[in-house]
């Protein structure tokens, strides 16, 4: 991956970095944590399976949240089914990241505009690294003992979302009611992602 | 008379979360309208400031389309699932216009990704700030 990463940056003709080893491949992904919108014009937002971990880092600790949670007040909640819950988490965060660049792409082919599916779908990913961050203060503020899986927990993964809009706006160049449409729709599917561990019944 | 879409989005969306938060939340009238009367003094400061501090950063205009996905969002929340939030949804939906006025800067500005994560990050530190005042645990 390292290597794949390294090839895609010298590849990269807008890239800044000269492509030298470590440093340009963590300005790389620097560039798509803080900018994913940006990010999209770049070959480097083909690193998928590294961008891969902050949706299901962000699904895994608002996850595990809710089972720590859970365990404080719920006779029935225990350490397993808590650790299946966040293994839950795990799956449920690139599932809904996946969703969400399936709605990037159709948006793409209602406005005319051919978005490339590996691109959004690393936009998208990256956009959850500001959820990665609030859902480990949440998790850190959870094991002190403060309630914070309904704030932070869902406040992270909205904050994501923020961030994934305007990937949408930058990669099919969708304004207004359209926009909005499409938008609200990668935001149902948080919603729902976050509802099936909210809900979820084990 | 022209009516200005984005404004008029930007109004339907800030009724709608509000008239939502208030039906359902357990916040409280005076409380949520509290909350989104200084969220958006808290985004008008914001820009204000900026514009006199670093004015080659800040963008003009803000696209409230950026909101109304959040208020959709907070009403399908509300009558699907039966959540009970109020807070997290205007955080997130403030966050997303902040984030769109600050992302309209000059592109040729220096360090633009930097200030972008960091007024970012500095305006959800504001919003919860603000959410805390308002007497919300979040």
């Amino acid at each position: 991956m390292y290597i794949k990463g390294l090839r895609l940056l010298n590849d990269n003709k807008n890239n800044e970095g000269n492509g030298e080893g470590f440093a340009a491949l963590k300005a790389a992904l620097l560039h798509l944590c803080v900018n994913p919108a940006d990010a999209y014009k770049k070959r480097y937002s083909e690193l998928v399976f590294a961008g891969l971990m902050f949706p299901c880092i962000s699904f895994l600790f608002f996850a595990l949240n809710i089972g720590l949670e859970r365990m404080s007040f719920l006779s029935s909640a225990n350490e397993i089914r808590t650790m299946l819950l966040a293994f839950i988490g795990l799956i449920v965060g690139a599932g809904t990241a996946a969703v969400m660049a399936v709605i990037g792409y159709f948006a793409g082919r209602v406005s005319g505009q051919s978005v490339d599916g590996t691109r959004f779908f690393g936009c998208v990913e990256y956009s959850f690294a500001i959820s990665a961050v609030i859902e480990t203060v949440g998790l850190v503020l959870r094991l002190a003992g403060v309630a914070s899986s309904a704030s932070f927990g869902v406040l992270g993964i909205f904050a994501a979302l923020a961030f994934v809009f305007k990937s949408l706006a930058s990669a099919t160049g969708l304004k207004g009611i359209m926009f909005a449409c499409f938008a609200a729709l990668c935001a149902v599917a948080a919603i729902v992602g976050m509802s099936i561990l909210l809900f979820a019944s084990f | 008379m022209k009516l200005d879409k984005n404004l008029l989005v930007g109004i339907i969306s800030l009724l709608l979360a509000a008239v939502i938060g208030i039906l359902t939340a357990k916040g409280g009238i005076f409380t949520i309208l509290l909350v989104t009367f200084l969220f958006i003094a808290a985004v008008a400061g914001a820009v204000i400031l900026f514009s006199f501090v670093l004015p080659a950063f800040t963008g003009a205009g803000a696209d409230w389309f950026y909101y109304l996905p959040f208020a959709v969002a907070l009403l399908l929340s509300r009558a699907v699932f039966g959540w009970d939030l109020f807070i997290p949804f205007a955080v997130a939906g403030f966050f997303a216009v902040t984030l769109d006025i600050f992302s309209r800067r000059d592109k040729k500005a220096k360090h633009a990704d930097i200030f972008i994560v960091t007024s970012g990050a500095l305006a959800s530190v504001v919003f919860m700030l603000i959410s805390l005042c308002g007497g919300i645990l979040l």
